[in-house]
């Protein structure tokens, strides 16, 4: 089965918004909507710990594993959206 | 079909740790029993395990393969340094070749992949590293990390396990041959490698061993710490094998992922010894379901080893709450002071004894420096965990500006000396003389004061940024802000507020003329991302007016007057906001 990447990143920006919501992230910054196009980095700043385990619900959700280099250039949830659609057509 | 199971306790083989003579020793004693490493996966399961018998056999090949490039004696070899067996082969192969091992990073951050590829290349330059090694799961971030340099090999592990075995016979090493570089605790920009030698690491393992854990045949150790870490490293590749004992590994990242495996591995093996920051502590008591307790037996732990950072007593406590009915004692907690130029360890509190905080009246250590006790007498207290006495190897004084030792609960710097002491910054002598004295003190650059023969340490290495157990460097995030549109060279502070018991908040204070709002949430925004996709972590930026942070006579930026200045902002800031909540409460 194909995936869309937009029906993805609107997948992926609410498993992070339920994320946050939980309670983890702290900042200011996490109190904004999250969309496709926020940039995890700049835009949230969430720390290593919180990415990891976000990463965690993303892999199990989809059932997919996400490598590190692909993990290096992620910046976005549309970014992410397409790193989980490759990995999942693997 | 066989079931892979780790490895015991040793059953004939007695304790030794003392009587060696370097690393290569340590291991062919250990060699002799049936202890060793074991690795656990990302789920928990058992993936690998490698005996020390087998270590030293692999070590013993791949030793020969190393020496069969051409290298020569004393030359560095970077290693990559994932939680997989591969580190340690390569670790020991280069101690038999007479080779240099170099830890290198292997957390990589999001969106970081510039950044890491940088500071492994840094790294391997500073060091004019050889080899270099990397897991496959790294081996694209190091070709790109090794491009242009002129290395004998840069390989996976397989390219390297292929290679014919040279045929020599291996020559001890002297005591004062380096035994590791270490990269933990510097600057990115300016990557600093702690000189480490045979004699100076086992001097602090033995040390480690029979007085700071006191070990016994029966300890098993636990860990998630990274290799390219002094506790990672040390505390649990070579104190283990110093006692010959075994060790249950966890990747950090799979701690940072799920980190109640921590938990159940030193539940079900029964170990008996692990460390962690304060943070991971807290991390994993967040995420602790009371399900999860009733299913754990913690009652063999016997010391849970903090460091790394300031020791905050509450969320330690609070993890002791919570795991009391897992058979937890809040008196395994140990405190520990220590860092890679003193290889790991300098001083552990009692064992048995739990966490002794010190609370002083904060105003006059304010004014004064003087930690007087609080006898209910103040207003305003600090505490601070007592990090017990040092290891009986080392001598320490506490020293004001003026180089004059200081009384008994008198703050001041920090110098210790010992057989433990690195050598000196690998191939930096300008940094060495800065740190390191002609008679061999080492100022640690951390603040504190004595209570008789104990320490008690109040800020760590004055200026370093330490978030999540890692050491940041002001002067790299200033880098990072100045390479931002629109920030003046020189117009940048950085430095790090905590409040007490929290963990520190980085600050940078950036000067700008800009006064277009929408252009100044954009430097702020550029800052920020570069920031975190380099140290993963996040900053609080405040803009001010060109020319406004405060200099020294010698025109060198003050990052502790920028730092008090900030706070008075802060502060004045409160009172002005509750100002107009009083106003407009007034006029409702």
């Amino acid at each position: 089965m194909k995936l869309s990447t937009k029906k993805v990143a609107g997948e992926l920006a609410t498993i992070l918004a339920e994320y946050l919501k939980k309670g983890w992230v702290d900042t200011p910054a996490s109190k904004q909507a999250i969309t496709p196009e926020t940039n995890m980095v700049s835009n949230l700043q969430m720390d290593s710990f919180q990415v990891m385990e976000f990463m965690l619900e993303v892999e199990d959700h989809y059932d997919v594993a996400i490598d590190l280099e692909s993990l290096s250039n992620i910046q976005t949830i549309l970014d992410l959206a397409g790193v989980v659609i490759a990995a999942h057509s693997e | 079909m066989s079931f892979m199971q780790p490895t015991s306790a040793n059953k004939t083989l007695p304790v030794k740790i003392t009587g060696y003579t370097s690393l290569v020793d340590v291991l062919e004693y250990a060699a002799q029993g049936e202890t060793g490493y074991n690795f656990y996966d990302g789920r928990g399961r058992l993936g690998d395990v490698l005996s020390y018998a087998s270590l030293r056999d692999q070590a013993k090949v791949l030793a020969r393969k190393l020496l069969g490039l051409g290298c020569e004696r004393g030359d560095r070899v970077g290693i990559i340094a994932e939680t997989e067996p591969m580190f340690h082969r390569f670790f020991f192969a280069c101690q038999y070749a007479g080779l240099i091992p170099v830890a290198l990073p292997a957390g990589i951050q999001l969106g970081a992949h510039g950044a890491y590829v940088g500071q492994v290349r840094r790294m391997l330059k500073s060091c004019g590293a050889s080899i270099v090694v990397a897991p496959d799961s790294h081996a694209n971030f190091m070709a790109e990390a090794v491009q242009g340099l002129d290395l004998l090999m840069a390989g996976k592990q397989a390219e390297f396990d292929a290679l014919p075995e040279a045929e020599v016979d291996f020559v001890p090493p002297a005591a004062d041959a380096p035994a590791y570089l270490q990269y933990t605790s510097g600057s990115t920009s300016f990557p600093r490698g702690v000189e480490i030698t045979q004699q100076t690491v086992l001097s602090n393992l033995v040390e480690i061993a029979r007085y700071g854990l006191k070990l016994t045949a029966k300890d098993r150790f636990v860990s998630w710490l990274p290799f390219y870490h002094d506790m990672g490293l040390v505390g649990f590749i070579l104190v283990p094998l110093i006692g010959q004992l075994s060790v249950d590994y966890l990747g950090s990242r799979t701690f940072a992922m799920r980190p109640r495996l921590w938990l159940k591995i030193l539940s079900d093996n029964r170990g008996t010894i692990s460390s962690a920051p304060t943070f991971g502590y807290a991390l994993c008591a967040k995420r602790l379901r009371p399900s999860d307790v009733e299913t754990y037996d913690l009652s063999n732990w016997r010391a849970a080893c903090v460091g790394a950072e300031r020791i905050s007593p509450e969320p330690l406590q609070e993890f002791a709450d919570i795991l009391q009915p897992a058979g937890f004692d809040q008196k395994t907690f140990v405190a520990c002071y220590g860092m890679a130029e003193c290889v790991l360890a300098t001083s552990f509190s009692p064992l048995g004894e739990g966490l002794k905080v010190d609370v002083v009246d904060r105003d006059l250590m304010a004014a004064t420096g003087e930690a007087k006790p609080y006898k209910g007498d103040v207003l305003s207290t600090s505490y601070y965990v007592d990090c017990g006495k040092l290891l009986p190897g080392f001598e320490f004084a506490v020293i004001d500006e003026n180089g004059e030792a200081l009384a008994d609960r008198h703050c001041g710097h920090i110098h210790l000396k010992g057989p433990s002491v690195m050598r000196g910054y690998y191939r930096d002598e300008e940094s060495t003389r800065k740190v390191l004295s002609a008679d061999g003190w080492l100022n640690t650059g951390d603040i504190g004061y004595r209570i008789g023969d104990h320490l008690v340490i109040t800020s760590r290495s004055k200026d370093v940024i330490i978030i999540k157990g890692r050491n940041i460097w002001p002067y790299d995030l200033e880098v990072l802000a100045q390479q931002t549109g629109g920030v003046k060279l020189g117009g940048v502070a950085a430095f790090s507020v905590s409040a007490s018991g929290e963990e520190e908040q980085a600050i940078l204070v950036v000067e700008t003329k800009e006064r277009d709002e929408q252009k100044r949430q954009l430097i702020i925004e550029g800052i920020s991302k570069s920031i975190h996709a380099h140290f993963g972590i996040s900053v609080l930026i405040d803009l001010t007016p060109r020319g406004t942070l405060p200099r020294t006579s010698s025109g060198k930026l003050s990052r502790s007057q920028s730092k008090q200045d900030y706070l008075a902002r802060q502060t004045l800031q409160k009172v002005q906001q509750s100002a107009v909540r009083i106003t407009e409460s007034q006029s409702a």
